[in-house]
């Protein structure tokens, strides 16, 4: 467990700020890049490896020399499931260590993880809806590793990849977005709909395939094949704008009238849980922090502040617990100390 | 939750999957999950993939690069390195609108050039 450092640093990504960040936690900007060679799966272990060197020293050469550097590797279960629960790996990425890496730039906005299923997979994260800023940064990135690295790209198809989905300019760019009320109003299904049908897609928090706990959708692009960055971001801008809109009506309608009691039990209700459990587990502690940050966002007084939910909905999860206690804990330990921590940082603020 | 496939670690994700028409869900950690295809946009390519005709006009035999053949792309959804995209040009002119909402051209970042 060599990670316990950056438990003691808040991500940057997960702080209450930019725009619309009542509603959209945060943006994430990643590009497919890979060099003139086998797609990783297909390389042999010497061949993962000189990909990774090649990768590192690019990195090093960019700017990112204060970055940090981890070779997945050199790294245990616990350290490995921390990067995911961070979002600074996939979870495809730590199931297949060897000759596998991360570099970690500042605060944690900027990431290139190395033979996942692309040699490269650059990614800006930033908390609040900021598309544009977010590729800004993943495309300095991008060209100051063209500096040292020949990236396979062809007129006609863009930047090659793995799987042609991606194929063109290797761009997804999607937001991270809380829509409680959406949920509750039993909106969110057809929503998720009539996104797929604009070209969207809406999937949980953990990445593609699954379902999120905590009303948290992440919205993205689901080609980046034929239309320019510019495009594709305008696009996403446009749809991600209007599901804020849809959620914000849909917590004005929740907060107001007859309605209005009922949602603030329900908020209540969870504070109080939250402050005095015992023992929490992860999915329940998910579902009370995001009513909680819902009541919050309507501008509530309540005692607590988004900063900390957003903290306490990333630090309550398995890996960052067991890091903590620097050890695997048994799950009966962990759902304590998830309740002991959650009590602290609410007494505290 | 603990995690419905190793039995030990905790379950963070939970995965929604149609089996016979029936909706099943499934609690995993984050490293079972990890092991699970990408779902979505890969199930989309893969459908479209298994609605191409089974056998091409032109057999295109395998990869000179990686040795990937057509068929092991069209189980995968992925090609073996960047050459299958030069080898596979035919198969990929009627594949591509289908994935990419009727594009067929690159446009975009091209590196070097602003």
């Amino acid at each position: 467990m060599q990670l316990q450092t950056m438990l003691r640093f808040r991500t940057g990504w997960a702080e209450a700020e930019g725009p619309e960040h009542a509603v959209v936690l945060s943006t994430r900007v990643r590009l497919a890049r890979n060099l003139r060679a086998p797609f990783p799966p297909h390389l042999t272990s010497a061949g993962l490896k000189r990909v990774l060197d090649a990768a590192f020293a690019a990195a090093k050469a960019a700017g990112l020399k204060d970055a940090a550097y981890f070779k997945l590797a050199d790294l245990d279960e616990t350290d490995r499931a921390f990067l995911v629960e961070r979002h600074l790996a996939s979870p495809a990425l730590a199931a297949r260590p060897a000759s596998r890496g991360i570099v970690v730039g500042e605060s944690e906005s900027i990431v290139a993880m190395v033979n996942e299923e692309d040699h490269l997979r650059l990614a800006s994260l930033l908390p609040g809806l900021r598309l544009r800023e977010a590729h800004a940064a993943v495309d300095r990135l991008d060209d100051g590793l063209a500096g040292t690295l020949d990236f396979a790209f062809r007129d006609d198809l863009g930047y090659l990849t793995a799987c042609p989905t991606n194929l063109g300019t290797g761009m997804r760019a999607s937001c991270l977005v809380h829509l409680p009320a959406l949920a509750a109003t039993g909106a969110v299904g057809r929503l998720v709909e009539s996104l797929t049908r604009a070209g969207l897609i809406a999937r949980g928090l953990y990445g593609e395939g699954t379902r999120v706990i905590g009303d948290f959708f992440q919205i993205s692009n689901a080609t980046g094949f034929g239309r320019t960055e510019g495009e594709i971001l305008a696009a996403l801008e446009r749809s991600v704008a209007a599901i804020v809109a849809r959620e914000k009506d849909a917590r004005a309608a929740l907060a107001s009238g007859a309605a209005r009691v009922k949602l603030e039990d329900e908020i209540h209700r969870a504070l109080a849980l939250l402050g005095a459990a015992r023992l929490l587990s992860f999915e329940e502690g998910q579902q009370h922090l995001s009513r909680v940050r819902l009541g919050l966002a309507l501008g509530w007084k309540l005692p607590a502040d988004l900063s900390l939910v957003n903290e306490l909905t990333l630090t309550t999860q398995p890996a960052h617990l067991d890091l903590l206690a620097q050890k695997v804990l048994p799950p009966l330990e962990r759902d304590a100390l998830r309740a002991a921590l959650v009590r602290r940082r609410l007494k505290a603020s | 939750m603990i995690c419905q496939s190793c039995g030990q670690r905790e379950a963070t994700v939970l995965v929604q999957t149609v089996v016979a028409n029936q909706l099943k869900k499934t609690a995993l950690c984050a490293t079972c999950a990890g092991e699970l295809p990408p779902a979505a946009a890969l199930d989309a390519l893969l459908d479209t993939l298994a609605h191409l005709s089974a056998r091409p006009r032109v057999h295109p035999g395998r990869c000179p690069g990686c040795r990937t053949s057509f068929a092991d792309f069209r189980e995968s959804g992925r090609f073996g390195c960047p050459g299958c995209y030069e080898h596979f040009l035919p198969q990929l002119k009627d594949l591509l609108p289908r994935l990419h909402a009727g594009a067929y051209h690159h446009r975009g970042k091209t590196p070097g050039r602003r």
